[in-house]
């Protein structure tokens, strides 16, 4: 600087000229340098902030379609919709078990790499092709409920997930991953065992890992009609012993022991609660507390009821601490309710003494005591899980009604007969009674 | 550069000149790098988003499947969707169960166990603290 300065005073400011266009060069250059990279890098972000939209874009796209194809799916087929030259099917979902058909199709159509999806209406035209997702890379993978879709072996895609990777080509790095899951909402339709059966001649609403049919020694449990036992158990059904189980057929959830006298079916889900809805019932007389069923239909606390030899006048008939049928009893448009919906112990029992014949008509199928109830004729309340004894040599017959006693077993203490158009139970229990009794429900 | 050989006083204004070239020149790459940036910066929020949304969407399928256990306060536990990748983002399942009434509102759960639970499925990425929302309604099957 001690230069410029001796120039400064020498040669006046001819000598700044030189020195300001070296300074002014240098920053010229830093700063043209910082500009030149930034283009640089800009054309190169450019093009990788569009792929990276262009990757968002297909992700949303894609999982708005799978999600509602799987939905609507009745099964995975083989059959495909066909599609342009080079696209191969990753899997096909048939919406009618025909050809109404949404098939997800990966491959090179000359131009791009692509997931397209096309559709197929019943006739077999297309109805739509929507390419879903543009990008080079590995063929997407699909899972159905954890395992490979074999359209053979699992005709349901009960849960279809596929997972897509981006390959970012731009960059070469920074793959985009992203998996899409559905989960199937249609049961309906022919050879779905969820469909069939609403009302089978004995319901076992037993979830979980409970058993849901248990028989020891020489008991017999003789089921004229269907069976559904909901248990998922292996141990769903145990027959100990040289017990006897007769069916036109039994349904199961789970799996369990078998006899040749009740042919099994696999069913892929438990059955509904017919009355699960339904609101629990309710009466205008009562409360009495001395179980003298001389006061008629109403509420009795307390004491159990007992009928013996009678005739029960109709109405609702609730009782929080039990009944006892003994005799010959008959009523008509009656209905015994045992338990509450909340507020009592919820312990009462109903109980069949030996060689009752308890009779509980409906004059017809749709008279209910009270609205808007199906025909139900005993309903134990679901938070009673104390068992229906039938004592031995009983009979309990409503041809026209239910048994309802959703989370309640049923029990023999010798034989009992139960005539009833249904009887929805937990579960049934022969293992004591002697080892020689049973029930039979027809 | 012709001024300069005829006056020596307006030498200096060369200087300046460049000067504020300069500081405009810096100002326009600070904007445009800034510009730059700012999509740089969207286009990751948009693919978090993305990303958030096909986790919430396959969240909600694995929570309608109606193989699925029935809970009736709706805290369905995180295994209900263990099949869905979640890493980087966080989960919640907020429940609201219906009140029995037409048109239906919902109140906290389980109220009654009616049947039908609203689910409101929250992701978040961890890394842009912001995500995607998804209600469903779940009817008890």
């Amino acid at each position: 600087m001690g230069h410029v300065g001796a120039r400064q005073t020498s040669r006046g400011e001819d000598g700044f000229t030189l020195t300001e266009l070296l300074v002014a060069i240098t920053i010229l250059g830093i700063i043209g340098g910082a500009l030149a990279i930034a283009f640089v890098v800009s054309g190169h972000s450019s093009a990788e902030t569009t792929q990276r939209f262009k990757e968002s874009h297909d992700a949303q796209i894609a999982s708005a379609y799978l999600a509602t194809d799987v939905q609507s799916a009745k099964q995975i087929t083989a059959s495909t919709c066909g599609g342009p030259a080079g696209l191969v099917p990753v899997v096909n979902f048939s919406y009618d078990g025909g050809s109404s058909i949404a098939s997800y199709l990966f491959g090179s159509d000359g131009s791009e790499q692509r997931l397209s999806r096309r559709f197929c209406d019943g006739a077999g035209g297309v109805v739509t092709d929507v390419p879903l997702v543009h990008f080079a890379g590995a063929a997407p993978t699909v899972a159905c409920d954890g395992a490979a879709c074999n359209p053979a072996s699992l005709p349901k895609p009960n849960k279809v997930k596929i997972t897509v990777t981006e390959h970012n080509g731009v960059k070469g790095s920074d793959d985009y991953s992203y998996s899409l899951t559905g989960v199937r909402r249609s049961y309906a339709g022919t050879g779905d065992p969820g469909a069939a059966l609403a009302y089978p001649k004995l319901l076992l609403l037993t979830s979980g890992t409970a058993v849901a049919i248990d028989v020891h020694g020489n008991n017999r449990l003789d089921v004229n009609g269907d069976i559904i036992v909901n248990s998922t158990s292996s141990t769903a059904v145990v027959l100990q012993g040289s017990p006897d189980l007769k069916c036109s057929q039994i349904q199961i959830v789970g799996s369990g022991d078998k006899d040749p006298d009740c042919p099994t079916q696999d069913r892929e889900r438990p059955a509904r609660d017919p009355f699960q809805f339904v609101p629990f019932p309710t009466t205008t007389g009562g409360p009495f507390t001395d179980g003298d069923p001389a006061h008629g239909p109403g509420l009795y606390t307390t004491q159990p009821v007992k009928f013996t030899d009678t005739t029960i006048a109709p109405g609702v008939w609730i009782s929080q601490a039990g009944f006892e049928l003994a005799g010959t009893v008959t009523g008509t448009d009656a209905i015994l309710v045992n338990g509450c919906s909340s507020g009592c112990a919820n312990t009462g029992q109903i109980v069949l003494k030996n060689n009752a014949q308890v009779t509980l008509n409906l004059s017809s199928a749709t008279s209910a005591p009270y609205s808007p109830a199906p025909s139900v004729v005993i309903w134990q309340a679901a938070a009673n899980a104390t068992p229906l004894s039938l004592g031995a040599q009983t009979q309990l017959s409503s041809p026209l009604g239910v048994v309802y006693m959703p989370n309640a077993p049923i029990t023999s203490t010798g034989q009992g007969n139960v005539t009833a158009s249904s009887v929805i139970v937990g579960s049934v229990d022969l293992t004591g009674g002697g080892n020689s009794g049973g029930i039979s429900i027809g | 550069m012709g001024r300069r050989t005829h006056a020596a006083d307006q030498r200096g204004e060369a200087l300046a000149e460049l000067l504020v070239t300069i500081a405009i020149i810096g100002i326009t790459v600070v904007v445009i790098v800034g510009a730059l940036a700012n999509s740089i910066f969207a286009s990751s929020t948009q693919r978090q988003y993305a990303t958030a949304d096909t986790v919430a969407r396959s969240v909600a399928e694995s929570l309608e499947d109606r193989t699925i256990a029935w809970v009736a306060d709706g805290n369905y536990p995180a295994s209900t969707w263990s099949s869905v990748d979640t890493t980087g983002y966080d989960v919640s399942v907020a429940p609201q169960c219906w009140n029995g009434d037409s048109p239906a509102t919902f109140g906290a759960c389980p109220n009654g166990n009616l049947g039908l639970q609203k689910l409101t499925i929250t992701v978040t990425s961890k890394s842009i603290s912001r995500g995607q929302v998804v209600t469903i309604m779940k009817r008890r099957t």
